[in-house]
Parts: structure tokens; sequence; C-alpha cells
């Protein structure tokens, strides 16, 4: 009774200062976002409806929904969502659970987690240049690593051009893509993990529970926020990826492994068509937010 | 604990910026005077104040001709002559034309800027953004002479009269081979298109690569087709594709992508070529392991004073129709612009001033000293020019040549053709038809720009 | 007996997915020894010759010494921003209840899905305006804006996940906002806050594009930017590239080791989540 009293004087007196809190802890992000995120956006929006060539003090024409036209109606950007669309599927079924695998292993209590934890994050610290370099020598089909495997062991029928076959030469890239960043995605998982209290472990192995069952009863279920935070990453990094592919096949060979980011940056830096590269900008934020409203949808059902 | 390691990173970081942006301005070979150092000049000089200019230009890197660029230009400023030049030069060709275009759409640009002429500028030329240099050349008729005539087709536009730059650096293409293999085989220098099919049968019968392209780098296949197309219809049919009087899936240049197409399934074009990168190429080509290949005249420079330069012959490229025997894939490759955006008069005429010494027969004398390319300008080798007996060979096929075009899409109204073209050719090699690269080109034209 | 197969499982998987993780560490040190025909003929074989000169290379042409303290400053910076800004804006989004959360907690995420070739000419036209070309500050902010949707992002969601009873517990012993943020919770999310500091550092230390649009001062120069010099014309000179990530990898490797371990080993045994 008392203590009850006491929190509502405390609460009474917070709500004359819960505005100037919320404002002012709010101000500098939104200050940043503001100047810094939103208002390039404003202009990518303001150029996506215009045709301009890029220079300065040029006219920039109003074209209305021209630009959305010719993107949406070019066949080029529908295979380079498809290849976002390979990204996507790459990040759930293999780097969620293999980053979520890494998380348990560095937060579990077996010995050298220290070193695991550095080895497993060197892909994301070597520069991409590296890393892409390397991997385009493994997977060059006469003396790359890859083929050179496959042969030893007799399995000439699988040996491919890897990087140069449509599809596969995608797949690939998603392959060294979750290899790349499964250390990244791994800490973000580890950070959920390791707040997990370990009291609930260790009621649960008085319990007699296996170490698969605290995995599924405990370890997954706990984790859920961070699900939830990998899947719109994932999502929202699928459908922006530019690096990797940039550095290990350009889009080719012939457009075949093209991503929307790959294709809005040569329409607007070799092609000078800004408008059109702006339009694809667009379009690619309306599907990032789309597809992380759902998500985050899908996991309130979940709660329920 | 941890608080003190975070203050203390903070505090080490905080004095390593700090230090970071206060040292010195020292001298270096690398690249530029900051504009710290050079504002330091200005308030140093005690009557009239310079003016400085911007020039950005791909010359960051190591090798000699790009250093020996940065230390003239430092000479320039150390020259009396009220006029100081703020280097920015970034290598890597993307990187250097994200911010060139960048600066154009903001409107803060170089005062000076290299770029490659042809369709790749038009749209600057378009929007009015460039000196249109005839006027200085008329004023300086030494100064225009002084450049090779065939230098300026790429700094000219129809519509847009004027010439609206400075060529800086040439090339030319032709074919490199390997003596040694050659003599081993018993080969004769290929002249035609059929003997360039007779050597590499044979080379092929002998178990060595005729050649081995780095496609991966599609401008590989692109000169490879720049030069069909020349030596098959002659430059005459540049102009031709450009005003899409010929159509890129006519007969006659279906032809041209089906000789290409010969050399990939006949397996003369090496291994693996998609997933062979430029680099590679030159790699392999060094190591022996191939016997010719085609490259522009700056590989003389790259391989001068290596074992390779010795064993290496060079030939104009094959002819596939001798009538156009003399005509080739070259000309003026750098060139010097320009930008008059936001720019005052006294600082156009710096910058005119600045690319005029830059072009200069004296310059070009000097730099020739230590770079073995050919050059847009006419000029008299020094005493100290090193003996480069691959690149006189090279500078005789130029003077025997008739005619030449630079890259067939830099004639091209559109600026996205140069990609469209190269990308299709690229397809090629994947086991595309000629038809179906010509259908990819036509399609994409018939999509136009926005 | 079945827990030893599965620990003996777990250390065989470990060590073979660490060894091809670290091999790219390998290659890049045995290529930093190497001309171009040696990586090109044979990336994994040894070197025929040992080219040290390649790191004097890095050292005298590029600068790296400077480029590594100048990436380790803007790195170190941009966290250190990410990490405050970000905090006092999830404990707001996590712990207040105001009428444009979700609308504002939306905006921030949208900044995730920004393709950064979009902004490029906004925010270098940013910076011509307002001064900020050739300096740290602005680059600073520009890192700092581009990692702090995912930060807002992660802090918010540990927040979420972070018992409540605790923030009542410290209400209740005269706590205001600032007191309850920097004392309880920012030492609860640690784990969550390290991480995110590790990657606005990995970011911010090997960022390319904005670094090249906004520094023309040579002395200013980041390593990715510094590298660029080996990259010249029509040929890359592969082994100072490399001898150059090798000097960059380091001092990132050493921060790494230092910092994590310090913020993940002492604490954490409470009851942070139910």
């Amino acid at each position: 009774m008392l203590f009850k009293e006491k929190e509502r004087i405390f609460l009474r007196h917070r709500k004359v200062n819960e505005k100037i809190i919320i404002v002012t802890f709010l101000m500098p992000a939104l200050v940043l976002f503001f100047g810094l995120i939103v208002y390039p956006v404003c202009n990518t929006v303001f150029l996506s409806f215009h045709s301009w060539k890029g220079v300065y003090g040029a006219a920039k024409d109003f074209v209305g929904l021209n630009n959305y036209g010719k993107v949406l109606s070019s066949e080029s950007f529908w295979n380079a969502m498809l290849n976002s669309v390979y990204f996507m599927i790459g990040g759930f079924v293999i780097l969620m659970p293999l980053a979520f695998g890494l998380a348990l292993l560095i937060t579990s209590r077996l010995k050298g987690t220290k070193l695991m934890k550095t080895a497993f994050f060197m892909p994301v610290m070597l520069s991409t240049t590296a890393v892409a370099l390397m991997w385009v020598y493994i997977l060059n089909p006469s003396y790359g690593a890859a083929n050179t495997i496959l042969r030893a062991m007799g399995l000439d029928a699988l040996c491919r051009e890897w990087l140069s076959t449509p599809t596969l030469n995608v797949w690939c890239v998603v392959l060294v893509n979750e290899w790349m960043y499964a250390g990244y995605n791994m800490l973000i998982f580890a950070a959920g993990l390791v707040a997990i209290p370990d009291s609930l472990y260790e009621a649960a192995e008085i319990d007699g529970c296996s170490r698969w069952k605290k995995i599924r009863y405990i370890s997954i279920p706990l984790s859920k926020e961070s699900f939830k935070i990998f899947s719109v990453l994932c999502v929202t990094g699928c459908l922006k990826a530019f690096d990797l592919i940039w550095a290990m096949t350009k889009g080719g060979p012939n457009h075949t492994s093209e991503t929307p980011a790959t294709l809005l940056y040569n329409e607007a830096f070799t092609f000078k068509s800004f408008g059109k590269s702006s339009a694809i900008g667009v379009v690619l934020l309306v599907m990032g937010v789309v597809l992380s409203l759902l998500m985050n949808r899908l996991f309130k059902k979940e709660e329920i | 604990m941890r608080k003190k390691v975070i203050a203390l990173l903070l505090m080490g970081s905080m004095i390593l910026s700090l230090t970071a942006c206060g040292k010195p301005a020292k001298p270096n070979d690398t690249g530029n005077s900051s504009d710290s150092s050079s504002e330091g000049e200005q308030a140093g000089d005690s009557d009239k104040e310079d003016i400085t200019i911007t020039v950005a230009s791909r010359y960051g890197s190591d090798v000699p001709d790009e250093k020996f660029y940065r230390q003239k230009v430092q000479e320039f400023n150390d020259m009396d002559n009220g006029v100081k030049v703020v280097m920015d030069n970034i290598p890597t060709e993307s990187d250097y034309l994200d911010k060139l275009r960048t600066s154009f759409a903001n409107g803060d640009t170089p005062n000076v800027f290299i770029e490659y002429g042809g369709s790749r500028v038009k749209d600057y030329v378009e929007s009015d953004a460039l000196v249109n240099m005839e006027l200085y050349y008329k004023s300086d008729p030494d100064w225009y002479g002084s450049f090779y005539e065939s230098m300026f087709g790429d700094l000219q536009y129809a519509g847009y009269d004027g010439i609206w730059g400075a060529p800086f650096k040439s090339y030319t293409v032709s074919l490199y081979y390997n003596k040694d293999i050659f003599k081993q085989q018993g080969l004769t220098v290929p002249e035609s298109w059929e003997d360039l099919l007779n050597v590499c049968q044979k080379l092929k019968d002998a178990g060595v690569k005729p050649f081995q392209v780095g496609e991966k780098d599609v401008w590989r296949f692109g000169h490879l087709h720049n030069n069909i197309v020349i030596k098959s219809l002659g430059t005459e049919a540049v102009a031709k594709l450009a005003d899409r009087s010929l159509a890129y899936d006519s007969p006659e240049v279906l032809k041209t992508y089906q000789l290409i197409s010969d050399l990939v399934d006949k397996g003369y074009m090496g291994d693996d070529i998609l997933n062979t990168d430029y680099n590679t190429e030159k790699s392999t080509y060094a190591a022996g392991k191939c016997a010719m290949r085609w490259d522009g005249s700056w590989y003389v420079s790259e391989i001068y004073g290596t074992d390779i330069y010795d064993k290496t012959g060079t030939a104009p490229f094959p002819y596939i129709d001798e009538k156009y025997k003399d005509q080739a894939q070259g000309g003026a490759s750098d060139m010097w612009f320009i930008s008059k955006l936001g720019k005052s008069d006294a600082e156009i005429e710096a910058s005119v001033e600045f690319v005029k010494y830059i072009t200069s027969q004296e310059y070009t004398a000097e730099n020739n000293e230590v770079a073995s390319v050919i050059y847009p300008i006419k000029f008299t080798p020094t005493d100290k020019t090193p003996q480069n007996p691959m690149l006189d060979e090279i500078k005789g096929f130029v003077e025997n040549y008739t005619s030449m075009s630079t890259d067939i899409q830099n004639s091209d109204p559109q600026s996205f053709m140069l990609d469209t073209v190269r990308n299709a050719l690229q397809g090629l090699a994947m086991g595309n038809t000629p038809e179906q690269c010509g259908k990819e080109i036509v399609d994409r034209i018939a999509e136009g720009s926005e | 007996m079945k827990s030893k197969v599965g620990k003996l499982c777990c250390y065989v998987f470990a060590i073979i997915w660490g060894l091809i993780t670290i091999f790219p560490l390998y290659i890049t040190f045995l290529s930093s020894v190497k001309d171009n025909q040696g990586i090109n003929l044979g990336m994994f074989k040894l070197p025929v010759k040992w080219l040290w000169s390649n790191y004097t290379a890095a050292f005298n042409s590029a600068h790296i010494g400077q480029a590594v303290i100048n990436s380790i400053s803007l790195g170190i910076m941009s966290t250190v921003i990410v990490t405050a800004v970000g905090m006092l804006a999830a404990y707001v989004l996590s712990r207040k209840r105001f009428k444009l959360k979700s609308i504002i907690y939306s905006l921030f995420l949208v900044g995730v899905m920004v393709p950064v070739h979009c902004t490029i000419i906004p925010i270098s036209s940013l910076a011509t305006g307002i001064g900020g070309r050739n300096s740290y500050w602005f680059l600073t902010l520009v890192y700092a804006a581009f990692n702090l949707s995912q930060a807002i992002f992660l802090f918010t969601g540990y927040l979420n996940e972070v018992n409540k009873e605790l923030d009542e517990a410290a209400i209740i012993d005269g706590c205001n906002d600032f007191q309850l943020l920097f004392r309880v919770l920012t030492p609860v999310s640690l784990p969550i806050i390290s991480t995110q500091a590790i990657l606005t550092f990995v970011y911010g230390y090997g960022e390319l594009i904005f670094a090249m649009i906004l520094l023309s001062d040579e002395r200013k120069y980041t390593i990715s930017r510094a590298m660029l010099s080996f990259s010249g014309g029509y040929q890359q000179q592969l082994g100072p590239i490399f001898a150059c990530i090798i000097f960059a990898v380091l001092p990132m490797i050493i921060l790494y080791v230092l910092f994590h371990e310090k913020v993940q080993s002492g604490m954490l045994s409470g009851a942070v989540k139910g």
C-alpha cells in the first residue's frame, strides 16, 4: 500500500519531466538522422520523378512515373531482384542457423572461445578486396582449389565454372557472403545469448534436459528478439547487397549476377541516369519497409 | 577499469586526430599538396593573390610517368606565375569517376580534370559545363599545331561546335607475340585473319595456347570487337553505327560477332576466359603460357625492362578486309577538360594556362625519358630518352595508319552503349549466339535512356 | 558419454570453421610478399622470392602508418558517437510511452535500408554547404548516421528484453532517467553495446566511398583510400595492397581482442532476461 503510493508520487513527478527527457534524449539521434539520412532520401525521392544527367544547374525535367515504369518493366531489374531473393534464401536457410550455432559455440563453456571468436570474425575484418580475390581464385575452374579438390576425389562430374554459370554464380557469391558475415551475425546472436541467466540452464539440467533440449526450449525462445533483428537486417542487407558481388563478379558475366544495388550504381555513376537510379533506390526502400513490417507482424503473431 | 579503457581510447583518438591535422605538410611524391598548405603559401605572398585551381586526375600511383606528372605539377607550383594547383589523384577508375560525377552533380567540380572523351563527357558538353577550348587553340596556333590532328576526334560533337578538351595520352591497339614460341613452332607473324586462324590452329595442335583472354574484364572483347569492326568494315562504320544507319544486328555487324564466337568455339581464346581477368591474362603471357595477346601500347611501358620485353614482338592487328589494313583502334585516351561550372574567368584562364603547361612539348619530351608510351603531342626526343625498339616499331605502325578510331561506342550518342556492347560481347563467351548478342544491344537501344 | 561425443563434435566443427575463416589471413600474408605474377599464377603456393619490399612500399608510397592512425581515430570517434546517441534514443524508445513512438522507431528502421549510393550526392553537397569537406568531424557524423539505425534497432531490442524489474528497483532507489540509463541499463547492455561498437568500428575503420569523396587532403587519407595508390592505370600492384591489408587488420585484431574480452568476460551473470 505504502509502496504503491510512493510509486504514484514518483510517476506524477516524472510525468512533468517526461516530455523534456523524451525530447532531449531523442534529439541527437533525430538531428543526425534527419540531416544525413532523411534528407538524402527525400532528395532521392524527388529525383526519382525527374530526368537528370547529373550536371549541377542543368534542368531536372519532371517525368512523372516514367522512371518507375522503366525500372519496373525492365527485365534486368527483375533478374536482379531474383538474385536478391537468392541472397535472402541463403540468409535464412544458411546464415541464420550457422550464425546462431557459432554464437552458441562461443558462449558455451568450451575451451578456447576467445580464439574462436577472433577467428570467426576474421573475414569481416579483412577487407572485401582480400576476401573476394581469394574466393575468386578458389573458384577458378582450371586451377582453383574447389575444382582441384573435386577432381582429386574423383568427382569430376561436379566440377563447374562456378562464377560464370548463370544462377550458380549468384549462389557462389551468396555462400561466400554467408561465410563472410557468419561471424558478424554471430556477435549479434551472442549478445542476446549471454544475457540469458545461467539459472535457467541449471534448472533445466536438474530436470535432466539434454543439451539439445536446452537449446530448443531455452536458448531459441529467449533469443526471439535477436532473430527478429537478424531477419530485418538480413532482408534489408540482401536488398542492398553490393560490395561482395561487385568485388567478385561486377554483376557479370553479361549481367547474370547483377543485384538491384549494382544496377542502381551503374545507372547513376556509369550512365548518369540519376532519375532512373533514384527510382531503383526508392523501390528498394519501399520493399525494405514492407518486408520489415511484415516481419514484425510475423514475430508479433508468434508471441500470442 | 572499463571506463578507464574507454576514456583512454577516446583521449588517444583525439590526440591522434589532432596531430593528424596539425602536422605540417611534408614534401612527398605521392600526391597532393593540401588545401591548408597552399593557403599558407598564399598568405605568404606579398602583393598579388594567387589563384588556386584544383586538378583531378587518376595519376596517383607509383608508376614512373604518374610520379613524373606529380613532380611537374610541383614544379608548376614553384614557378611564380600566380597560379597554384591543388591535385586530387584517385587511381582507380570507378572511384575516380564516382568522385568526379558527384562533383558535377553538386556543382563543385575540379577546375581541370581527366576524362576519356566521346560519349562519356557528352552530357557535360550538352549541359554547357565545359570550356570550349577552340578559342584558346585559335589564339595560340603553335599550341594547337603541336597536337596530331587525329587526336581531336573524341573531343568534338555534332551539334556542339568546338573542341572541348586537350589530348594528353594516346594509344593504339596492336598484337603482341612471344618470339620464342613462334620460332619453336616455325610460325610467321599473322597479317590477315586467315593467317591468324592458321597460326592459332597450329599452336593449338602443338599444345600451346594461342591466347589467354581475361574476358572477366569486359573491355577485352570490347577492344577485340573494335579491331574486328575497323579491320573488316573500316573506321567509316563507326559513324554509321553511331547514327544507326548501320544497325547493331545487321548482317555485316553480326559477322563481326561471329568471328569472335568462332575464336571462342575453336578454343583459341584460352581456358575459362570468363574467370580470367586482365591481370591474369598478362601474367599468363609473361610466364610464356600463351603465345599472343592484343593490348594497348601502354603494355610496352609496363613490360619495359622485364624479361618478357625481349621475348615479345609486335605487329598490327590482323586485317579481315585488306582494304582496311591500314586502319586501327587508337587515338587519344586521357584528355584534359576544363570545367566552367561556377568558375570565375580568372580561374578559367589559370586552368588553360595549366593545361598548356601540362600538354607542352617540353613536358612531353621530358616525360618520354621516364615513360615509354606514344603521345598525342609532337616533340623531339631528348638525348636522355632510353632505347625502346618495340615502341619505335609501334610508332612506325601509327605513322602508316591512314585512319584510327578509339572505342567505337565513344562516338555513340548514348552513353550506356559502351557498357551495353561490352556486356553483350561477354555473352558470346558464355555461348550466346551472334544473333542473341545483336538483339541484346538493339533491345537496349530501344529501351533508351531516361 | 553422450555429452562427450557432443562436445567433441562441437570442437571439430569449431576447429574446421575456424580454419576456413582464418585461412584468408594466411593467404593475405602469403600474397603480401609476392608480386602480381606470383599471386596470379599461384595464390596458395609459398612465394618463390619473399618480397618484403612490398611492406616498405606500403610505408613509403601509401604512408600506411599515418593512414592507420587516421582510420583508428575515425573508427573510435564514430563508435563513441553511435554508442552514446544510440543508447539515449534506445532508452526512450524502449522505456517511455509517447504518441509518435512507433513512427519514430519505424523511421529509424528505414535508415537500415537506404542504399548508400543514393546518398553520396546529397551528402557531398551538404558537406560543401556546411564546410564539411576534408574534415573528420563531418565524416564521423556520416559514419555515425549510417550505423545509428542499426544501433538503435539493436539497443532497443535488447533493452526491451531486459527485465523491467530492474528499472523499478532503480526508480524506487531514487534514480533519475540519466542515472537509470547510465548506471543501471548501460552496464546490463554491455554485450550488445560492445557488439555494435565493434561493428561500427570495423565500418568506420575501413569505409572507402565517403572517405574518398569527402577527403582530398593526403595527410587525412584513411587506410582504404591510401591503398588505392597501388592500383593505377591499367594495372594493380596486388602485393603492396595485401601488405596494406595486413597492416590494416593488425590494429583491428588487437582492439577487438582487448575490447571484446574485457566487456564480455567480467560481468553478466545476473538475471537480465525474463
